[in-house]
Parts: C-alpha cells; structure tokens; sequence
C-alpha cells in the first residue's frame, strides 16, 4: 500500500461509537464464510460487509467519489486491490494469493467472493485481516472456517490482526 | 381412515415401550434440576405485587413520578454554545419518603475525563492515519460536559449537590413526603459539539460551503432520574449504548435562537403568528388543513437565501408539550419546512419534515410521507397516536428519537442523485425513528436496562409499515414487489444466531454488554414477534395481546415481565418456552429429517415381534386377540406379497374387528391406508417450535401438517411421528416457508437434497 496517498486522503470518518440511537447500520461489523473443500483443497471465500461501509472506504482509498449498488463505474479492480492489502493469507511465511471472483448485493450488504487453491499438506493458515481498521477504527471483523465438519470462529479487530487458523484438526 | 390410524398407533406405541425397557438398567446416575426448555419462568420473573400484576398490568398501587419542567434556553450559534435555566417541580407519587434527588447529566459523557472514554480496551495499530493519530495523541479533547451554574431552590437558596459521572444527587432540606411536590432550579450552559465528527445523538452539523450549522440537540438539559418500584432510584450510569429512563411531565420551554432560524421542537408552537413571516404564517394555517399533500412554509429558494445572511437579532420560540419524556429541538437558517395533517382515529395530527437543501430533492418527495404513514400504522396496532404532531428532521448520518420530533439520515449525493439503497435506508428510517413515539416515548420503558423493549418493538412495527408503505406508494419501491426491509423477515437473522456463541448475548441483556447491538436489540426480537405473530400464535390472538399490552402500559414504565406476561394473559397461549428460548438464551431454531421408515400390515408377527416375546417368555398365543402385526420394509420378515396386498387381506384380526363392529364403523370411512410411515424429526438446535411440514406424495399433491411445539416436551433431541396414508411418500420437508429461522436447512428434507453452496451457485453464475 502506497503510505503516502493513504495519509494524504483526510477522511470524514472518525467514529467513536459512543453513541447509538439508531445509527447507519448499529455497529460496524464484518462476516467472512471461510471454507476448505477437502476433496480439492480449494479454499471458498465469503466476505459480507455493509455496502455503506465498503464505499466509504473505497472512497478514501481512491479519493474518487464511490457509487456502489448500483455501482457508478467499474469497481471491482478496486475491490480486488483493496482486500489483496488487507486480506492476507500465508502458510509458513509463505503468502498464498487470493483470486477475487466477484460481488453480489443483497439489500444493504455485499457480498464478495473470493477463492485460494491450498497444498494438501496444509494444516495451519496464518490470516492478517485488517479490513476497514484504518477508516474505522471500532470495526470488528468475525471469520468463521468450516472444513466437513470441523467449525472454528475468529473475531478481527484493531488489537488481535493477525491469527493462526488450524484448518485441519 | 383416521380409525384404522388409531387401531395401529397403539401398536406402535407398545413396540416402543417395549423396546424401551428391554434396556438394561444403567449404572445408577445423580439427579438433576429441571431443564425442560417448557419449564415455568417462575424463577427469571419478579413476584407480582400491588405494583405490577401476574397479568402483566398495572397493580392497584402502581405509581409513578410526575416531573415538570418550565425552560429558558437560549442556542449561541457563533460560539456553539447552549445556555438554560430551568425550574423543576417534582411530585412524589410513590409511597416512600425521597431525603435526596438524582438528576441525569448525560452531557457529562463529552467531558474531558468522562470513564466513558475508557470503556473500550484499546491497542496500537501498526499503521494509522494521519487524522486518527493526531485525533488520539495530539489533539486537545474536546471540552464538553454542564457547566452547572447553580442549583436552588424555590425561595433562591443554593442546594448542596455532588455529581457523580454523569448523574447529580441534590440532598433535600427537608424530605418529601408521599403526595409531596418540590420546587427547584438549575442554571447550566455547554459546548456543543459537532456530533458529525464525533458521531453523537445530539449537536451540530457544520456546512463548510456557506459557513452555516444545523443544530439537532437533546439529552441537553439536566433530567430527573426515575424512581419507581423496580430500581429504586436509576443507578446505571449513562455509558453511550444504554439510552435513556425518563419521567413524563409537562413542559414549557421558551427557546432563543438567531432570527433568520427555523425551530421545530418537543411540543405545540405557542406563538407561530408572532415567530413567522407572514407569508409563512399563511402557509402553516393552510397546513393544518391540507391532507392529500405536504404544504411547504419555508421554502429551498427562501432556505438558500438565508445562507448568506446571519442575522445578530434573536427570536424566542415558545413551546408547551403535555404528558412527555423529554424535550428535544432543531434549528438552523439553512432550514426548509414541510407538514401536512393526517387523520389518526378522531385526531388531526401535523406530520412535519426539516431539512437542508442539502436532504433534496429526496426529502420534499418522501420524508411527510413516511411520516404519515409511521402514524397510520403504529396506530393501528396500539393506540391512536395522542401527540399533536410528529416531526421529521435530516440529520447527516444518525437515526435518533425523541417526542414528537426525530433525526434522520438519507442524504443525495452532491448533483442530487441517490441510489435506492439511500432512499429506503431513508424511509426506513424515518419510520423507525418516528416510530419510537410509541416505543419508548409513550409506552415508556427503560432503555438503560433494556434496549430492547423500545428497540425490538419499534423494529418489529417498523416492518409492519414499511410493508404498508410498499402497497401504498408502489411507485416508490418499482420495481420491487415489497419494500425491502432490512429486519423481520426469519430468513434475515439466520446469519447472526448462527454465528460464533461468544460473540452473542441473549436478548435479556444489558445493553453496554453485548457484542452486537444490532442483531441483539432490534433484529432478534423483531424477528421472534414476528414468528410469533405469523407462525406461533397467529395475526388474530397476536395482535390482541400486543395491543393490550400498548394500551396497559400508554404514559407508563413497564418492565420486561409486564410484557410477557401480558402476551399470555390477554392470549390464553403460554410462551414461557417462547420468552426462555428466544430471550433468555442464544438457543437457534434448526430441525430436521432424520429416518423415514415404511411399514405393512403382515399376516403374522414379524422377527421384532418374536424377540419381544421371548424376552418376556411369551409366545403369540400369549397375546391378547385381534393384535394387528405391523412389519418394516427392511426388517427380515417383509415379503413383497405384503406390500402387494391391503391392510384387510394381509390381517385377519383386522377383518374380524371389522366385522364385529361393523355397526359403528362407517363404512365409506374404512378403506384402509396403504402405507404407514414413521418418521422421525431430530432438532440439533436448543431451541424449541412448532413442527412445520410438508408431505409430498407420489400423485403429485401435497398436505402441509403443523404438530404442536408441545412434542419436544419429553424428548428435546428427537420425535418420531406416524403417517398412515393412502398415498405414497416421496418427500417430506420441514419448514417450506422458512417462517422459523431454521439456521441449517440441508437437513430440512427427505429424501436429502444436496444443495449447491451458495459459493459454487455465484461460481456458476459468473461462469455462465
Ligand atoms: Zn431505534
């Protein structure tokens, strides 16, 4: 990532949620469906975010005025770029590319889709998760893997941005 | 055919209870207290009392405080800041003897020092931004919080006080006594604050292009704190989450602000022909009487004038609002001002909107409108909506409540363009907002305790109306068929009750100490009465209960149980499994198919039978007469014959039962079921509910059959039920509909259908 932009853009987006009501959306949150089909080691990906949020942050990123849903313009080479700097996945230091597949909308969130094709001896992923965390800086981010029938849930935040996933027990 | 169904469920019944204690006796266990998902909430509810009764009502001897306010405010826009002086009479209805006061300074959350600030835990990041870096370690913080100028009492005297965070106990000269009233005053001012930046309930917006602000404040007043029968004195301190306990009053407020200002406020407008031009005067007489559309008083063109222009006189607007909680304002010369009178049962009611230029052209289309409809349809289902008024006001990016006046977010983008997701996060919103006039304004729960008793109710209406405003202004939500509400529907809180348990809190909760408030305090509750309404007790007994329960509780405190028990006494359906599932615990709904099994009538006792009788060193002979043989399809003694031929031929017992009763049994009913069926349902999830199902049969047709939730009483893992038919099974689905939040529908049918995962549905879609 590219600090110089990245400190130049001033955002409008310092958020102390001290406060309720009923806010944009009551809490700024973030599910990842993480799931290892075993038969082909592929792993499936799905992001949902509050489009709100996603455009908000895509706007400070660019410093381009954002639309999504319906998008103004092309944004998916820019969703892509933004999750490769936030989203990383290794397996003993060694990064694993993440393949951007596309995104849906339903009502108020996005859903993206994303894929990595994992070695069969793999049992343990390292994930750096640190979406939106500089924009908004109370964001949580809840990952949940699923391989057959083993389950495991993470939660992201600005103080725990990087975990080990055991993805095979 | 349903008396043959009788003749072999006991049948089945002794194989069961046979098998059951053919078991051999286990090593001797401990025992245990009850568990039972249908045990009484006798424990979680408080003992009725005088106060509040097992029905859920009012108690002879309920009570609660009156609190009146008489105000002189005056809003500093150059400086930003907000002056008052206020004269508070107390009367004291409860029975007890008050030696000291608490007063609500819920400001004191912006003061410098507030504990607040330190709630969270915090960390380093290794990157930050510029602006939060300097925000966290280099700025000043801002400098809010009261100022209390003085505090005395009616004959001028200064009355010792001691604040505590954000909350003040005044010590009484003398106590006041039950049916007492005391009189006394409080001058204070604060700074403003930019509640944009910094994200808050109340303060301003500040217009960079013209220089101007608009200003939405509340909670700005020090408050009377409640007292009543359940807490005592309120002690919860106000944290940000938990929003506000408050006592109804009457009040008059005289408010100052900058002449070239539009206010709109808590209460009726004393003086609009002294405050108003008079062209705008005539605009909002001609308002009071206009129904089909908004009337526009101030108008953009009039609004942007202003901009330029800051005026050094002053105005004072005078306010008098009966029998509310709290008293809240907006005001700013970039105002524009629309209202429009709506029916509400016998009473005219002025639906008002406030916005910037800057909320058009979306707000002149839709924000009265909502509006009007919020009072339509809450009133319906409650009570005729008792205010004169309902106003509507744009607030950049928050939703917040306060009586007869709310803010709302939905902003355009800059050329005046927006997309659907703006404009019905918009509605939505004002229906919400506008909404909470009946939950907590007037039905008047404690929101400190619990968010959701407003929050829950107010979402589960608001998608009541958004689906009446979707069949009312079809054009508003073409091309879509319902309006698109985000909450309610079963479907929509899947993802949050199946979610890791660590990060969920029952809905019983305080509000400070949940994970996700969202889903906690609006979504979940929304969702469970509307699984109430549609599927568990239906809309007729549903909405009778809800409405006593409004109408019980209209301009009262009530708590939890008062709703609870409320739903049941006025229903006659007990739902304390309901309320023990759904409220007290993280439970999810997940049910499904487990084994289905076919059987036969056979000629005679089959392998299972045999066994049985051995056990016991019995032999057929030993059985009493006219014992039907039933025989599963993969036991040992099926034969296809049996299968081939019916009930009657394969059963002599059976012919002979007939023959003998052949004067009771109607003929035309004793064709008998060709197949027999057990099927058993299995329920991974704690939760309990009614076993909704689909049969689907070989000719094509299929029979819905709901079992009562009431089969999980005795086994909470699994139950097996019996099908006797004519026609043959293919398929049997749990839940068609998706009325009951089911969290993992693959296991929702037989035969099991693989379904794809919506990842590789969406891998399909863009490869095709
Ligand atoms: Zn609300």
């Amino acid at each position: 990532m590219n600090l110089q932009t990245m400190f130049k853009k001033i955002g409008l987006l310092f958020i102390m949620l001290l406060t309720m009501g009923f806010t944009l959306h009551d809490v700024y949150i973030s599910s990842m469906k993480m799931e290892l089909i075993p038969t082909s080691g592929e792993l499936q990906l799905t992001l949902q975010v509050f489009t709100d949020d996603l455009e908000l942050v895509l706007q400070s990123q660019s410093g381009e005025e954002i639309q999504l849903n319906p998008d103004r313009q092309a944004t998916n080479s820019l969703i892509a770029a933004y999750l490769k700097s936030v989203l990383k996945f290794s397996a003993a230091k060694t990064p694993i590319s993440l393949e951007y597949l596309g995104k849906e909308y339903h009502d108020d969130l996005t859903l993206i889709y994303m894929q990595a094709k994992l070695a069969d001896e793999m049992s343990e992923l390292e994930l750096t998760h640190q979406l939106f965390l500089s924009e908004l800086p109370t964001q949580q981010n809840l990952v949940h893997f699923k391989s057959d029938s083993y389950r495991k849930s993470f939660l992201f935040d600005a103080r725990m941005q990087k975990s080990p996933i055991r993805i095979r027990p | 055919m349903r008396i043959l169904t009788y003749v072999q469920v006991p049948l089945l019944a002794l194989f069961s209870v046979a098998l059951w204690s053919q078991e051999a006796p286990a090593e001797r266990e401990g025992g245990h207290t009850n568990s039972n998902k249908f045990k009484q909430l006798y424990e979680e509810f408080s003992t009725p009392n005088r106060f509040r009764t097992a029905s859920g009502a009012p108690g002879v001897d309920y009570y609660q405080q009156q609190v009146d306010y008489v105000m002189d405010l005056e809003l500093d826009d150059k400086n930003t800041k907000l002056y008052g002086e206020e004269t508070i009479t107390y009367t004291n209805n409860s029975p007890d003897v008050l030696t000291y006061l608490w007063v609500q300074l819920d400001q004191n959350i912006r003061k410098k020092d507030a504990p607040a600030l330190e709630k969270n835990g915090s960390g380093f990041q290794p990157l930050a931004r510029a602006s939060t870096f300097v925000k966290n370690y280099m700025d000043e913080p801002f400098d809010g919080g009261f100022n209390i100028e003085s505090v005395t009492s009616a004959n001028g005297q200064a009355l010792p006080y001691r604040i505590n965070q954000t909350m003040m106990r005044i010590d009484l000269p003398s106590p006041i006594l039950p049916g007492g009233q005391y009189h006394f005053s409080i001058k204070w001012w604060y700074n403003v604050n930019n509640h944009v930046t910094n994200r808050a309930r109340s303060g301003y917006e500040y217009f960079p292009e013209d220089g101007n602000r608009a200003y939405v404040i509340a909670q700005f007043f020090p408050r009377m704190a409640v007292y009543n029968d359940v807490e005592g004195w309120q002690n919860y301190q106000f944290w940000g989450n938990g929003e506000f306990a408050l006592n109804f009053g009457n009040y008059e407020v005289n408010l100052t602000v900058p002449a070239d200002h539009i206010v709109e406020a808590t209460g009726q407008l004393q003086n609009p022909k002294e405050i108003l031009s008079r062209e705008e005067f005539k605009r909002y007489k001609k308002a009071q009487n206009t129904f089909d559309s908004p009337v526009i008083i101030v108008t953009q063109d009039e609004a942007e004038a202003k901009e330029a222009v800051f005026s050094d006189k002053k105005k004072t607007w005078r306010y008098v609002a009966k029998n509310v909680r709290d008293f809240a304002f907006a005001s700013s010369r970039k105002f524009i001002w629309d209202m429009m009178a709506v029916q509400v049962g016998p009473r005219k009611v002025m639906a008002v909107s406030l916005y910037p230029k800057e909320g058009n052209p979306l707000w002149e289309e839709y924000s009265t409108r909502a509006v009007a409809q919020s009072l339509d349809t809450y009133s319906k289902y409650t009570f005729n909506y008792p205010y004169p008024k309902a106003v509507s006001v744009h607030a950049k990016n928050q939703g917040m409540e306060y009586p007869m006046i709310c803010w709302n977010y939905g902003r355009p983008n800059e050329d005046g363009t927006y997309s659907d997701r703006t404009k019905f996060g918009m509605i939505s919103v004002i229906i919400h907002e506008v909404g909470h006039n009946y939950f907590p304004m007037i039905v008047n729960s404690d929101e400190r305790q619990w968010g959701w008793m407003d929050e829950g109710l107010d979402t589960f209406m608001q998608y009541l109306t958004e689906q009446q405003f979707g069949v009312n202004y079809p054009e508003a939500i073409a091309p879509l068929e319902a309006f698109p509400s985000r909450r309610g529907a079963p479907s929509k809180i899947v993802p949050y009750m199946s979610g890791d348990q660590s990060f969920i809190s029952p809905i019983m909760s305080n509000p400070e100490n949940v994970f996700q408030l969202g889903p906690n305090a609006y979504g979940k509750p929304a969702t469970a009465l509307n699984i109430l309404r549609e599927t568990i007790m239906g809309k007729e007994l549903f909405d009778y209960a809800f409405k006593t329960y409004a109408q019980r509780w209209i301009f009262k405190h009530p708590t939890p149980e008062d709703f609870f028990r409320t739903m049941e006494d006025a229903s006659a359906v007990d739902l304390d499994w309901f309320w023990r599932g759904w409220f007290y615990s993280t439970d999810y709904v997940d049910i499904g198919v487990g084994s289905v099994k076919k059987y036969y009538v056979s000629p005679k006792p089959g392998k299972e039978v045999d066994e049985l009788l051995e056990q016991y060193n019995m032999t057929p002979e030993d059985l009493p007469e006219n014992m039907i043989y039933m025989v599963a399809e993969d036991s040992e003694s099926f034969e296809p014959s049996m299968a081939a031929s019916s009930a009657i031929d394969n059963s002599q017992s059976l012919r002979n039962y007939i023959e003998e009763n052949n004067a009771e049994i109607d003929r035309t009913n004793t064709e008998p079921p060709k197949y027999f069926y057990e099927i058993e349902f299995e329920k991974p999830g704690g939760l309990v509910m009614p076993l909704i199902v689909e049969y689907s049969y070989a000719d094509g047709s299929t029979e819905r059959v709901t079992y009562p939730v009431q089969v999980w009483r005795k086994n909470d893992a699994s139950v097996r039920k019996v099908l006797a038919t004519n026609k043959e099974l293919v398929g049997v689905t749990i839940d068609p509909d998706e009325e009951t939040a089911d969290i993992d529908t693959s296991n929702n049918s037989w035969p099991k259908e693989e379904q794809a995962s919506d990842f590789d549905k969406f891998k399909a879609k863009i490869k095709g």
